[in-house]
């Protein structure tokens, strides 16, 4: 495996005089993909701005500003964790993979174990204070693992049936929890993954074909309680939603086109500053985008993911080996996932799952995770060329 | 790397653009084609209105003395969506009943506990836990809020009557309105909503639209736990309109003292009517005026302090006031208005219609003399009763008109009646009814409250139509000649309610004129005074009277207050001492027999004799002799009257302590 060194990157005039300039200047830094950067910047300011309309209001009994304050701080973490995600080769990776999967399985089987109950269902520990979602780390562990196992195999039925068994191991604990959005967004990962990785067409064809199937028997059979079941459903059949999911649709749906074209008004949502969009600063934040910032607000936070997801692909395309394409593709999937299925949620066309919307919904762990995630789409790009 | 890599990587590029398209393309459907409808939704989502009642509208006398107002309560109230979300609901609560007990307010935790379960009102007005407590606590509260959250603390206007127990029948009562009553103000202008106050009885019922406030409306943003955020708009409440009442409360006053006091003294007496204690527990009393059919005064006995009722009764105490089947045996029903519905005979008092009846029909002249030897024997006897007496039997030897008014002369009236009854194909079978029906009697007065009764004037048909009806009751359907000479001093089936007895006699007194009663004097603006409507008299015919006889039978009545000697006038005793020269009296007593009990007590009259200012009729049940209680009344009722038109000397400061020696007459 190729390190990074001084004379595989182009050098600079003038650069060699000075050692650290020139150090710096030889590293692949230079490659860095500012555009992607800048993006992740901009919904990163959007998001603190809108955490803060999602938990502001006329009677909130809390300090106003303490999610936002929250949120800040996870983004500033999520900067620099990107940064040092992008530092190290990711190639490294590659032969840890194995390690990396198992300490993410490790957490999960641990959270069964000890975790909080928050809701019913079991997702965290406490952590120095803020909770840890180990099914959230365990997206980065179960894209490296994939990635690693993947690369550099003739893909027969066997092997991927196998690569399928590699990511089925943490989605069986996670449904465990129980987490059904968490563990779909493992299934989006995988079908692209499996896709790019190679795997004929025909195996391709036949995996969505199962995948339906099975999707049918999940939702006709009784492995899903009728609350997940009623959820998963909802956009086409809204009336078998009880009364509090049903509300929480049409709240959010409310919410989006009482915004009309420009907005109600950063802080001048009625529906938001009100309290009427339930989990409005984690799950539903799009709902505060929709009512005050308006179709142009949303939009153009629509457009910046547009490019986010554009520039992941790009480095996809551009990375020097497999591997590195298989990262980015994996990372591409699951914000491409859970994007649609966040907003899609939250604009009444697709089931209502607890997923939250990357680099925008509050919380620490889901911000952490996307931004290493960004930070090794980072690491591939500015090394295609080492 | 495999070849098909690019394809492959262009294939989720395609995924990612169509999904983008999806989520464009309901984003635009929403914000742009629907926003306006979605938009309306979330503002009905999101405000609530609450509707303030308007404060109500004052009931005052003909002179402007307040009968009826709104007096400031302090109540305590109880926001349950704030109190719920208290860290520390429970102590909050504590907090509330030491400071409610400290202001001596009875109450526990459990019992505002309930309170609050139990509101069913408008989820948005704040519970009220303590009502009409001590005003102090509107300070301490308030200097407090912020250890009580959700509690507040509200002045709200309650309905006050400050005399009390005075003409409570003419005002009546407000109380919460009922599911039939909202049903039946459905379209009403100023509409109701449960919770609201609405007159139930008396002139609160009456003229309610006039006196209900228009109510306001506060509308408010409220959050998705209900609580409110923000007031959108506000529509404030108007009062509603003054009601004067043609109601003279001194003169109310007066009658209610008298009546009360004769009553008392009656009672206290222990005489004996008809083998019967003399126990006056019930009457009414009724002060009309014969040039406009305004009602004076209006007295019920037993009466109640409207007060009692719209600060809330036990259902106990509530069917003793009012409920028929538990009020009527032991406590005399205090609600019922007895000048407008009670049924009484009108006994001695309805000669007058016997006797116009009589003389104009030129049965027997008004100066035609029959001698009264105390009894009278039909002849021929077909059926019923054949012999009739004077009361006491007591013979008045030679009477004409007049003199048989004087004295009460039953055997004067047998006589008509018989006479009238043997000569049917002259007279025809209700010769005496159809003077009565002219003067009102078995007709409603039209006096604007509630539930008035029309009486009974008893004739032929009803008779048949009353035992076809009902033959169980009523045993007999044919009319005998007993029944005429019974209707001619007023006894049998024949009952009239108190208020019509005073009308027909102002008909009489008025020289003919038949009118409505009314009670309202007009309606004004609370804050410009402004006139908004009046109510003059409402003339029903009139009776175009022979005056000669009409004479006659006034002379005979002044003759019943003032005549002394062998022929004593049945209330002379009772009227002595009366101003009689400058303000005469003319006036019958009534003894009207009861089956099972004492006999009513009953007094009619009108002054002076001529141009009369006044009518007045007193009727006591279980009274014994109208000189006995009714009589003494109507002096305690008019001698104040009658010093004001001769000294001037106004009602409220009147010498009451009248020297009165009741009865020393058999009627």
């Amino acid at each position: 495996m190729a390190t990074t060194g001084p004379t595989l990157a182009r050098p600079r005039l003038g650069d060699r005089s000075t050692g650290v300039a020139a150090r710096v200047s030889a590293t692949p830094w230079r490659h860095l993909d500012v555009s992607l950067v800048a993006v992740l910047g901009l919904l990163s300011v959007v998001s603190v701005v809108m955490v803060l309309a999602a938990t502001h209001g006329p009677r909130t009994t809390t300090n106003d500003t303490f999610f936002m304050q929250r949120q800040a701080v996870f983004v500033v973490l999520g900067f620099v964790v990107m940064f040092v995600a992008a530092a190290i080769d990711y190639r490294h990776w590659r032969e840890w993979w194995v390690a990396i999967y198992g300490l993410g399985m490790l957490s999960l089987v641990f959270v069964m174990l000890f975790g909080i109950s928050a809701k019913g269902t079991q997702r965290g520990f406490a952590l120095a204070g803020f909770q840890m979602q180990p099914s959230e780390f365990m997206k980065i562990a179960a894209i490296i693992g994939l990635a690693g196992f993947l690369v550099g195999r003739e893909l027969d039925l066997v092997r991927t049936v196998a690569g399928i068994g590699v990511i089925g191991a943490p989605v069986v604990l996670i449904l465990m929890q129980p987490d059904l959005g968490t563990a779909l967004v493992f299934g989006a990962i995988t079908l692209g993954m499996l896709l790019v990785a190679g795997v004929p067409a025909r195996t391709m064809l036949g995996l969505l074909l199962a995948a339906g199937l099975a999707a049918g028997v999940v939702v006709t059979s009784d492995v899903l309680d009728e609350y997940q079941k009623a959820r998963l459903t909802n956009f086409v059949n809204p009336d078998a939603l009880d009364r509090d999911q049903r509300y929480n649709t049409e709240q959010s749906q409310i919410a989006i086109a009482s915004g009309g074209i420009t907005g109600q008004g950063l802080l001048k949502g009625g529906q938001t500053s009100n309290g009427y969009v339930p989990e409005q600063q984690t799950d539903f934040i799009f709902t505060a985008i929709g009512e005050e910032l308006g179709f142009v607000g949303s939009a153009g936070v629509l457009l910046l993911y547009g490019v986010l997801l554009w520039r992941i692909l790009r480095a996809a395309q551009l990375s020097r080996d497999a591997f590195g394409t298989l990262l980015c593709v994996g990372v591409f999937c699951l914000i491409l996932f859970q994007l649609f299925e966040n907003i899609g949620m939250s604009l009444g066309i697709m089931p209502v799952t607890g997923i939250p919307l990357p680099f925008m919904s509050y919380g620490g762990s889901s911000i952490i995770v996307v931004f290493v995630l960004a930070g090794l789409v980072l690491n591939v790009h500015m090394r295609r060329f080492s | 790397m495999h070849d098909s890599q690019p394809l492959r990587l262009s294939i989720l590029g395609i995924v990612a653009v169509a999904l983008f398209t999806a989520l464009f393309s309901r984003l635009w459907f929403l914000q742009v084609m629907s926003a306006p409808e979605y938009e309306a939704e979330a503002q009905s989502n999101r405000t609530r209105s609450i509707v303030v009642e308007g404060p109500r509208g004052r009931i005052l006398d003909r002179n402007g003395q307040v009968l009826a107002h709104n007096r400031e309560s302090v109540v305590v109230t109880v926001d349950r969506a704030t109190l719920d979300a208290a860290d520390d609901r429970d102590e909050v609560l504590a907090r509330l009943v030491d400071e409610l007990t400290a202001a001596e307010v009875d109450t526990s935790v459990d019992a505002i506990e309930e309170a609050i379960k139990n509101w069913n009102g408008d989820p948005f007005r704040p519970i009220v836990v303590a009502d009409d407590v001590n005003p102090e606590l509107y300070f301490t509260l308030s200097e407090r809020a912020s250890i009580l959250p959700g509690v507040g603390v509200e002045k709200t206007l309650v309905r006050h009557y400050p005399n009390a127990d005075l003409a409570a029948h003419v005002l009546g009562y407000v109380g919460e309105i009922n599911d039939r009553e909202l049903a039946a103000e459905a379209d009403a202008e100023k509409a109701y909503q449960l919770g609201d106050r609405i007159g139930k009885m008396g002139v609160e019922q009456q003229y309610e639209h006039h006196l209900r406030g228009t109510p306001g409306q506060i509308t408010f943003e409220v959050d998705s736990m209900n609580r409110i955020v923000s007031i959108r708009s506000r529509v404030e409440p108007k009062p509603g309109n003054d009601l004067w009442l043609t109601i003279d409360a001194d003169l109310q006053r007066i009658t209610e003292d008298s009546m009360e006091e004769e009553m008392l003294r009656a009672r206290s007496e222990g005489d004996f009517s008809n083998d019967f204690p003399i126990t006056a527990p019930a009457g009414a009393a009724v002060v009309v005026s014969p040039r406009t059919g305004e009602v004076h005064a209006m007295a019920s006995y037993p009466t109640f302090d409207p007060n009692e009722l719209v600060d809330g009764v036990t259902s106990l105490r509530y069917s003793q006031l009012g409920v028929e089947e538990v009020c009527r045996r032991d406590f005399y029903c205090p609600l019922e208005n007895k000048a407008i519905r009670g049924n009484y005979p009108p006994g001695s008092t309805f000669k007058i219609f016997t006797g116009y009846a009589a003389a104009t029909s030129g049965l027997r002249s008004p100066g035609a003399t029959i001698q009264d030897p105390g009894s009278y024997t039909l002849d021929p006897c077909t059926g019923g009763r054949c012999t009739f007496y004077n009361s006491n039997n007591s013979a008045h030897g030679s009477v004409d008109l007049p003199l048989a008014l004087t004295v009460s002369s039953n055997v004067y009236f047998f006589g008509v009646g018989e006479e009238f009854a043997l000569r049917d194909e002259i007279y025809g079978d209700r010769p005496i009814q159809e003077v009565a029906e002219r003067f009102g009697i078995g007709s409603r007065t039209g006096i604007p409250l509630p539930n008035e009764a029309p009486g009974v004037l008893i004739d032929p048909a009803l008779k048949a139509q009353r035992h076809e009806d009902n033959p169980d009751v009523f045993l007999e359907g044919r009319w005998n000649v007993g029944d005429t000479v019974n209707l001619a001093i007023g006894q049998g089936d024949i009952s009239v309610t108190p208020a019509q007895l005073a009308n027909a006699y102002a008909t009489m007194g008025n020289g003919g004129t038949l009118r409505h009663l009314n009670i309202a004097l007009k309606v004004t603006d609370p804050t410009s005074g402004e006139v908004i409507q009046s109510f003059g008299p409402r003339d029903v015919r009139d009776l175009e009277l022979d005056q000669g006889v009409r004479q006659v039978i006034t002379d005979g009545l002044v003759g019943v207050t003032t005549r002394t000697g062998q022929h004593r006038g049945t209330g002379a005793v009772v009227f002595d001492g009366f101003p009689h020269a400058q303000y005469p009296v003319a006036g019958k007593t009534g003894t009207a027999q009861v089956t099972g009990k004492a006999s009513s007590s009953v007094f009619a009259a009108w002054a002076p004799a001529q141009n009369p200012e006044y009518a007045v009729s007193v009727m006591i049940e279980q009274g014994g002799y109208g000189s006995g209680v009714a009589a003494p009344i109507t002096r305690r009722i008019l001698e104040p009257l009658a010093n004001r038109s001769i000294h001037g000397t106004p009602l409220g400061e009147a010498d009451l302590d009248i020297d009165i020696e009741a009865g020393g007459a058999f009627d």
